[in-house]
């Protein structure tokens, strides 16, 4: 079986409550599959909005080295942030719903004051598996031929054409064909310079 | 030896044959031992990770997190199936009046700059194969394609399409010319 080394990606969209749920702890959460110890783990939503690294979220949000400005506009932001478009913003309004599903906070205080559209991305980027590969071929000498054993290579100048031709002659077998005899193949490649 | 190439199928990844890394969840920003998180850890942990700076089964970070809205998935150019978050574009970002612009990327242009610069996001595809990636995609092209001068007006012929998986042809015309995000923009001045 052939085996080589495939790497995907993936990504998850934590996503606030829509509803508002009787009692909010860790309704911004979620469960993800880990490969390695073989079980759903729960990501934190405050986790994930420390690891952002924002800087506005400060040593009180977790951060504690280098971060993204908080000044840094965003594309597409919530109908809420209207003219406040910018990462510190967006991270003010995730906080809020930190605040509100966290341990501490059993229970909603003002649920019309969060935004619903905050979201935030969690992304594995490089999960890397061996994978087995497969090579099919329709049997019989229509396809091709395996060449083995002693070969012969002959290089001829065409001086009309100006042309280097390579001819190969080899023992050929047809894929899956056991049984049969090996022919000579003569000539079954042939080379030619571009120019 | 082939000499009818319709008669050979290859099947890619058929079956797992065992787990390497980058599935667990641990963020790469967060500090060891501590529950504070950093782009400068989460910056080293991607190259310990990508080089196996440790061992190949040592643990590794394997999570990334980026601020979203909701306004963005709905978007048109937004990420609802895939998004790049290395210096590669994605086939729809190439064309278009956003073009070469990480519009999938979570926040959008302004914000994959700034993670880039702190995360060094362009590293990811340093010392990759290029040309054994391009064998790995797509039909073999016939060799006038592989032939064509290096210019920009054939390094972005590809059509823009949506695609869902992982194994679909990548943003890379040939391997000759890979059109990253810095190089696209730089053309674009040009």
């Amino acid at each position: 079986m052939l085996t080589r080394s495939s790497q995907i990606g993936e990504f998850y969209i934590m996503s606030p409550p829509q509803v508002k749920p009787a009692n909010a702890q860790h309704t911004c959460d979620m469960l993800i599959y880990d490969e390695e110890s073989d079980r759903h783990v729960r990501i934190m939503w405050a986790d994930a909005l420390a690891a952002c690294c924002i800087e506005t979220a400060g040593e009180e949000g977790g951060l504690d080295g280098s971060s993204v400005p908080g000044n840094t506009p965003m594309a597409n932001p919530t109908d809420d942030m209207k003219d406040k478009n910018t990462l510190g913003d967006w991270y003010e309004r995730a906080k809020a719903w930190a605040d509100a599903t966290g341990k501490d906070n059993p229970e909603f205080g003002e649920w019309d004051g969060l935004d619903k559209d905050i979201r935030i991305v969690v992304a594995r980027p490089f999960i890397e598996h061996l994978m087995h590969n497969v090579i099919m071929t329709v049997s019989g000498r229509d396809t091709g031929a395996t060449l083995f054993g002693p070969a012969d290579m002959q290089l001829s100048a065409n001086t009309q054409v100006k042309t280097i031709e390579g001819h190969v002659s080899a023992r050929a077998l047809a894929p899956s064909t056991p049984a049969r005899l090996p022919t000579t193949a003569r000539s079954p490649a042939r080379c030619l310079p571009r120019a | 030896m082939v000499t009818k190439p319709q008669n050979v199928l290859i099947m890619r990844d058929v079956a797992c044959a065992g787990y390497v890394a980058g599935m667990n969840t641990t963020f790469f920003a967060r500090n060891q031992g501590e529950k504070t998180y950093s782009l400068e850890t989460a910056r080293q942990n991607i190259q310990d990770r990508l080089s196996f700076a440790d061992d190949v089964g040592a643990k590794y970070g394997s999570m990334l997190a980026f601020p979203a809205t909701e306004q963005q998935l709905e978007a048109n150019q937004g990420f609802d199936t895939v998004m790049s978050v290395t210096s590669r574009l994605l086939p729809w970002e190439l064309t278009g009046p956003n073009a070469r612009d990480h519009s999938s990327f979570p926040g959008g242009q302004a914000v994959y700059s700034a993670y880039e610069k702190e995360l060094g996001l362009s590293g990811v595809h340093y010392g990759e194969d290029m040309k054994a990636a391009e064998n790995q995609v797509g039909p073999p092209r016939p060799p006038q394609t592989r032939t064509l001068p290096r210019t920009h007006s054939h390094a972005f012929s590809l059509s823009a399409r949506r695609i869902s998986s992982a194994r679909d042809p990548q943003t890379m015309p040939s391997a000759f010319w890979v059109p990253t995000a810095s190089m696209t923009r730089l053309l674009a001045r040009l």
